[in-house]
């Protein structure tokens, strides 16, 4: 597979393009689209969907292994993608499972880079802001690079950069939801805090939603469902790509201002007779 | 974890079931035992990792609660 060669020609037209490197702890990436792998139908779309994000940083999850199942290998193909790894704690009730879970994915892929995300509610899968403050904490002083998932709460993104987490990852709306940026007024107050990059997770559903969120000034943005659900995941996975780029160029660029009135873009002396 | 075993069989449980290994098995035995690929695997003993230099150290003992973990596709 030529993902990687593929990435790095997307990494120099991204450059051609003015797209600026988003860092993230010692890491830089020219994507800023970031992506998951669940939920796509098979495996071989789902690394076609990757490649054609663009994408260079990919969740994944760690499980229990089921003995009486053959296991597919999800890794190696990853792993040969030259991705960054994010491994996340998804199924984690608590911190200290939080912390066992992050531990389990340096042992396994080697990287101290943890998605860190609790979530004990099945229905909505809202982040438990205490657990995820304590685990923070304590993986923060074991060493690890850590991007919590987290409701879109400006004091708690504070609370989370004061002891270390290297982003924040606030959520659109409920995971899978494709609900797209229902938290757009608490997301722009984060934005505009945060000493550390802003990556928009979870909720995202359209390529619309993900370029306004890049309008709005979010470093990144975290898109799973909308790619894997789609009828044609490669198609959407590189829209999903033009959409963020094109965000990103437009927050650099400067939005015009938002005004209550018109302002004419034409001269307004008469045409006919007399000028208004 | 690392204490000699006297018994010829011992029970422990492996991902959520009960099960029972022969004895003086260390962790490295165990994968061959259930016929799993050391390279996509961690081990978790009692709610500890165990490092993969360590699994051929280790011995499992009685009631020891063992997990095994794989990276699996998520978001």
């Amino acid at each position: 597979m030529c993902y990687a060669n593929h990435m790095t020609e997307l990494a120099y037209f991204l450059l051609w393009l003015g797209v600026s490197m988003l860092t993230i702890a010692d890491h830089q990436f020219s994507s800023r689209l970031f992506t998951g792998t669940g939920k796509f139908s098979h495996q071989d779309i789902m690394l076609a969907a990757l490649a054609s994000s663009g994408s260079q940083l990919v969740t994944l999850a760690m499980k229990r292994i089921d003995l009486h199942l053959e296991h597919d290998n999800l890794l190696t193909p990853l792993q040969r993608s030259g991705v960054k790894l994010l491994p996340n704690t998804a199924g984690a009730r608590n911190a200290k499972e939080a912390v066992l879970a992050a531990q389990i994915a340096y042992e396994l892929l080697g990287t101290k880079w943890v998605k860190l995300e609790i979530h004990p509610d099945p229905k909505y899968l809202m982040p438990d802001p205490v657990e995820t403050l304590l685990a923070a904490q304590t993986l923060c002083e074991q060493g690890y690079t850590v991007l919590p998932y987290v409701h879109a709460d400006p004091v708690l993104c504070r609370r989370l950069e004061d002891v270390g987490c290297a982003a924040l990852m606030p959520l659109g709306s409920p995971i899978g939801s494709n609900q797209g940026l229902a938290t757009e007024t608490f997301l722009h107050i984060i934005i505009e805090q945060a000493k550390v990059p802003v990556i928009v997770d979870a909720g995202i559903g359209s390529p619309s939603q993900a370029c306004r969120a890049m309008e709005m000034g979010a470093d990144a943005v975290l898109v799973n469902t909308a790619i894997a659900s789609s009828a044609q995941p490669q198609k959407m996975a590189h829209c999903f790509a033009q959409a963020v780029i094109a965000g990103r160029q437009a927050f650099e660029a400067g939005l015009g201002a938002v005004n209550q009135q018109a302002y004419a873009t034409s001269p307004l002396t008469g045409f006919l007779g007399e000028s208004r | 974890m690392i204490t000699a075993n006297t018994q010829s069989f011992l029970r422990v449980e492996i991902n959520g079931t009960n099960e029972t290994l022969p004895a003086k098995i260390c962790l490295s035995e165990l994968l061959i035992l259930k016929n799993i690929c050391p390279n996509s695997v961690a081990i978790v003993v009692n709610d500890a990792v165990v490092p993969k230099s360590r699994w051929s150290h280790v011995l499992c003992q009685s009631h020891d609660r063992i997990s095994l973990f794989s990276a699996v596709a998520g978001g």
